[in-house]
């Protein structure tokens, strides 16, 4: 039988065994998590890298026609990111469900040509098949587009065979869906940049009399070096050419090497010339860079910011018989532009877009030359590469000179170069057709009437900042009263010339410098050259306020101490008298 | 009441009901049955609106188009919204065909919804596994809007964020910018909201992603533990990671802050998911996949016509019962603007989702699966942060039902 414990000594052998489990929990705190663990505290560390995928850009998978039942307009275009709220406006190869080309009643295909002919041949073929009575031609293009400085000589060519038809069936611009700003340009050795007149004997590719040979002859001409119009023959005192089918084949000449014999028009003989310049756009550029390198912009539509607009170019009578399809295309390219210029998603989509309807590169490849960028090329030279801009209604308004302050900077544009290509080309195009004959505003006046709202125009802006980077210096002849800051009536044709000449390079500082020859007193042609430098100023505002903000024009007064040539003549005095425009950028590049 | 005291009255009530009438029609199908919607403020979310035209479903709307009575209802916060799933599909498994109370669907950020659907999935699968959440389908993306904002050194020189002190949603998609940028320039995390590591960036929990800003802005200050030196110290909140509004109140209210990193960067990383619950949804196929079509078509809308992205901003305003017009249009892209202290500032940025956009981020067809790239990448974090807490989570394939989208996209192609 087992003892009972009393109450007492139940107590203490308990108060003992409890004791003795407290004195070792004292000692051996460290070990009681193992009987109870505590809630575990998180602990500082450096987090996983976390890779994410990239993004594939917008989905644009639904290519289906939106408005099928709406009669079919073709719009034949080359590849240019100034079209890219054409693109989002039409959502795809054809007008999409919902995109704004349905949604203003227009069945738009686009169909990509880069051949300028060809596009000449479809205008021909549409103007043809309305002649024969068909309202709405099922073959040949109602629309192109091209680029503006070059409408004088593509207008010239199938204006002069439509017009057998009849006038009405001649081609007319109707209106922009953008501009090219940086992407067109003339790229050379970097010495050429440094000292133009390193140029001469250089051997350039391009497509003759197109935008981009003007670009380069505008060039010329601001820095008075010849060019060579005959590609057959090589002038070592001029820029010369080498002819290319396209923009692409452009570049390719460059990035293959081509050499051509060519006679030398001052020893007879011939010579092996090789390519060192090109003229192009992207992606021409891009391949320069990235297949062979060692060419710079030398000079491109940045700098020359009003040289490029896209023009849309329709057969007259169609266009004006359905004025609301031309006016719902333009609406809704433009307020595509708008949202482009407000939102880079938006842009993102559009160059989604382009991706499919050019049949070329990804939206990373468009999206990302929309902008200039600069990058280093295959010879580690850093190169600006892409520039465009898309156009809203005001900004249209602001190119054919609508809205108040502006100019008509689309005239300037196609007058300046189209007497470019005649004084180079006077046999090939002897004349050109004025710009009251092709140019038709009539629907963007009439949108600008019937819309409110929209965004603003894009209008270049200047920080007031002295030039860093000389694109060119040119002596202007302008005569004024002796003595006095008054113009000399005959001297208003170079005035406008310059005028022209200055809207169209819109990117860039103008400085005017005036100069005197040294008669009379020094502090009194300082003072006259400065009030003949102010005078050129406040005439170039007059004209387009737009076009010509303060912070735009530097004007510097030297009187009669930057002397070109001797004041002892009467010929050396005239020399001396003028005006120089040194026109550049605030960066380098 | 005299006459022209009458005429006064009934101006002074009906000039703001004006206002609304203009911004959002009368419901249009309250015969069909209602199907609630929980949702933060969120232009991810505007092509749902745009189609819903206001607060519920309206007279005309793509939504009653497609016979869905839908009824969008504001709640900004996460727990909340587990707690409406959860007493829906007990509604649901009571046996309840449409139950009248908690929500139909939610929708939240995809990189956080390992953590949101592992804390509710482990709750409802006790109802049945039928009864668990799912993912299907997304109506937009954050592309800008969603930041980590601090101090402009930090931006400069990363390393400058050692010891920092950010208010922010704990394990959110926003902390998860946060933490991929730790990650991505190898800083240390101080998971510990209890604590202060001065190697290592430093939390304060907020309730919700504008409690966040709010921080910030009021100069909100703690006592924590420092743990190299064992000591309490007052740290002040000198960071932020939210969204809009809250990056917008951060900036006008205080200044101060730049985006260190947003989803303008991170651009797959935070698609909007919604989430509904399976057997329901199961059970109304035909209702599920109208609601999607409607939203979808009112994505597709805004991201081509800005006439669209202005009537959905209008509607966003009603909806979210906050701010205007003016404002959800502006922040629907990225904005730069000066801030309160004159520093420039990016704020705002979204996309909307059209069934495309679905397709491809859902990688239907055996594509690329976007969605569960950042699911699972930002579940991963997570578990490495809290493994007490979120030791696992369900793989991408339990947590997604494809089925309403791939027979959208069966329809379209016919």
């Amino acid at each position: 039988m087992a003892a009972r414990l009393t109450p007492l000594a139940k107590f203490l052998i308990t108060a003992i065994v409890l004791g003795g489990i407290g004195t070792y929990a004292y000692r051996n705190k460290d070990k009681l998590s193992m009987l109870a663990p505590q809630a575990e505290k998180p602990t500082s560390s450096i987090p996983p890298t976390a890779t994410l995928p990239d993004d594939p850009g917008p989905a644009v998978t639904d290519t289906s026609a939106g408005c099928a039942d709406k009669p079919e307009v073709r719009f034949y275009h080359w590849a240019w990111n100034a079209q890219a709220g054409l693109m989002l406006a039409t959502g795809g190869k054809q007008a999409t469900d919902g995109g704004l080309m349905c949604k203003y009643g227009v069945n738009l295909k686009l169909i990509r040509e880069d051949n300028v002919d060809q596009m000449q041949s479809l205008l021909a073929t549409f103007a043809e098949g309305l002649k024969g009575g068909d309202a709405n031609p099922s073959k040949g293009g109602h629309y192109v587009a091209i680029m503006g400085d070059g409408a004088g000589m593509f207008l010239k060519s199938i204006n002069d065979r439509l017009i057998k038809l009849g006038p009405e069936y001649t081609a007319v611009v109707v209106g922009s869906a953008g501009y090219s700003r940086g992407e067109d340009k003339f790229m050379g050795p970097p010495a050429w940049k440094a000292d133009p007149q390193k140029a001469r004997g250089g051997l350039v590719a391009g497509v003759l009399r197109d935008g981009d040979w003007n670009i380069a002859l505008k060039w010329l001409g601001d820095n008075k070096i010849p060019n060579n119009p005959d590609e057959t023959s090589y002038d070592p005192d001029a820029l010369n050419w080498v002819a290319a089918s396209d923009y692409i084949d452009a570049s390719q000449k460059y990035v293959s090497g081509y050499c051509t014999e060519l006679k030398n028009v001052k020893t007879g003989s011939k010579e092996k010339r090789c390519v060192d310049g090109v003229v192009t756009w992207t992606p021409g550029d891009v391949t320069v860079a990235e297949k062979k390198g060692g060419l710079v912009s030398i000079v491109s539509t940045k700098e020359y910011r009003s040289q490029m607009p896209n023009a849309i170019i329709g057969i007259k009578k169609w266009v004006r018989a359905n004025r609301d399809i031309v006016k719902g295309m333009l609406r809704a390219t433009f307020e595509a532009g708008d949202m482009i210029k407000q939102n880079d998603e938006a842009l993102r989509r559009a160059s989604a877009i382009a991706a499919v309807v050019y049949n070329e590169k990804d939206m990373a490849y468009w999206h990302k030359y929309f902008r200039v960028v600069t990058q280093r090329d295959a010879q580690g030279l850093m190169v600006e590469l892409g520039g465009s801009s898309v156009n809203n209604l005001a900004d249209n308004m602001q190119l054919f000179g609508l809205a108040p302050g502006s100019t008509n900077a689309f005239a300037a544009t196609y007058t300046v170069f189209s007497e470019v290509v005649k004084s180079q080309y006077p046999k090939l195009m002897p004349s050109y057709y004025p710009v009251s004959d092709i140019l038709d505003t009539s629907f963007v006046k009439e949108l600008a009437a019937e819309q409110k709202g929209g965004g603003e125009a894009d209008l270049a802006k200047f920080t007031g900042e002295r030039i860093k980077q000389v694109v060119s210096r040119r002596s202007w002849d302008i005569k004024f009263a002796t003595g006095s800051a008054k113009f000399k009536s005959e001297t208003m044709g170079d005035l406008q010339a310059m005028f022209k000449d200055l809207v169209i390079a819109g990117g860039t500082i103008v400085e005017i410098h005036g100069h005197t020859d040294d008669v009379g007193a020094s502090d009194k042609n300082q003072r006259l050259s400065e009030d003949r430098s102010f005078a050129v100023k406040k005439w170039l505002q007059e004209q387009s306020q737009a076009n010509f903000p303060d912070a735009r024009i530097k004007v510097f007064a030297h009187g009669s101490n930057q002397p070109l040539d001797s004041n002892a003549s009467a010929e050396g005095r005239a020399k001396n008298r003028r005006v120089e425009i040194v026109l550049g950028t605030g960066s380098e590049s | 009441m005299s006459g022209k005291l009458r005429v006064l009255a009934v101006v002074l009530v009906l000039t703001p009901l004006a206002g609304l009438a203009r911004a959002a029609e009368a419901p249009g199908c309250t015969d069909k049955p209602e199907v609630r919607f929980y949702h933060w403020a969120w232009n991810a979310q505007m092509g749902m609106i745009l189609a819903n035209g206001g607060k519920q479903a309206a007279a005309g709307s793509l939504m009653c188009k497609h016979g869905v009575n839908l009824k969008l209802v504001r709640e900004d916060n996460v727990d909340q919204m587990q707690a409406l799933l959860a007493a829906f599909a007990e509604g649901v498994k009571r046996g309840e065909k449409n139950p009248a109370a908690g929500a139909h669907f939610v929708a939240i950020m995809g990189d956080g919804a390992a953590m949101f659907l592992k804390g509710l999935n482990d709750r409802l699968r006790k109802l049945g596994p039928e009864h668990t959440a799912a993912i299907i389908g997304s109506l937009g993306f954050s592309r800008g809007e969603d930041k980590f904002m601090g101090p402009p050194e930090w931006k400069k020189d990363p390393k400058k964020a050692r010891g920092g002190l950010v208010a922010g949603v704990l394990r959110d998609g926003d902390w998860n910018i946060a933490l991929k940028w730790l990650g991505d320039n190898k800083l240390a995390n101080n998971p510990d909201e209890t604590s202060y590591d001065p190697d290592a960036l430093n939390w304060v929990a907020a309730s919700d992603y504008i409690d966040a800003a709010q921080k910030y802005v009021s100069g909100f200050c703690t006592e924590l533990k420092n743990v190299k030196t064992g000591q309490k110290e007052k740290r002040c909140v000198d960071a932020v990671v939210t969204w809009t509004p809250g990056d917008v109140t951060v900036a006008e209210k205080k200044g101060g802050l730049v985006s260190i990193v947003s989803t303008k960067e991170n651009r797959m990383q935070m698609p909007n998911v919604i989430i509904g619950n399976k057997k329901w949804m199961s059970d109304n196929r035909e209702l599920v996949k109208s609601f999607l079509a409607a939203s979808f078509e009112g994505a597709s809308t805004i991201a081509k016509d800005p006439k669209a992205l202005r009537r959905g901003a209008e509607l966003s305003a009603v909806v979210y019962n906050e701010k205007d017009a003016d404002y959800w249009a502006k922040y629907f892209k990225v904005v730069n603007q000066k801030d309160a202290k004159g520093m420039m500032v990016e704020l705002g940025g979204s996309t909307v989702n059209g069934l495309a956009e679905n397709v491809q981020l859902f990688g239907l067809g055996g594509k690329t699966n976007y969605f569960a790239a950042t699911y699972t990448i930002f579940g991963n974090i997570v578990k490495s942060q809290y493994p007490s807490l979120m030791p696992s989570f369900d793989p991408v394939e339990q947590v997604v039902d494809m089925s309403y989208l791939d027979e959208l996209k069966a329809a379209k192609k016919k």
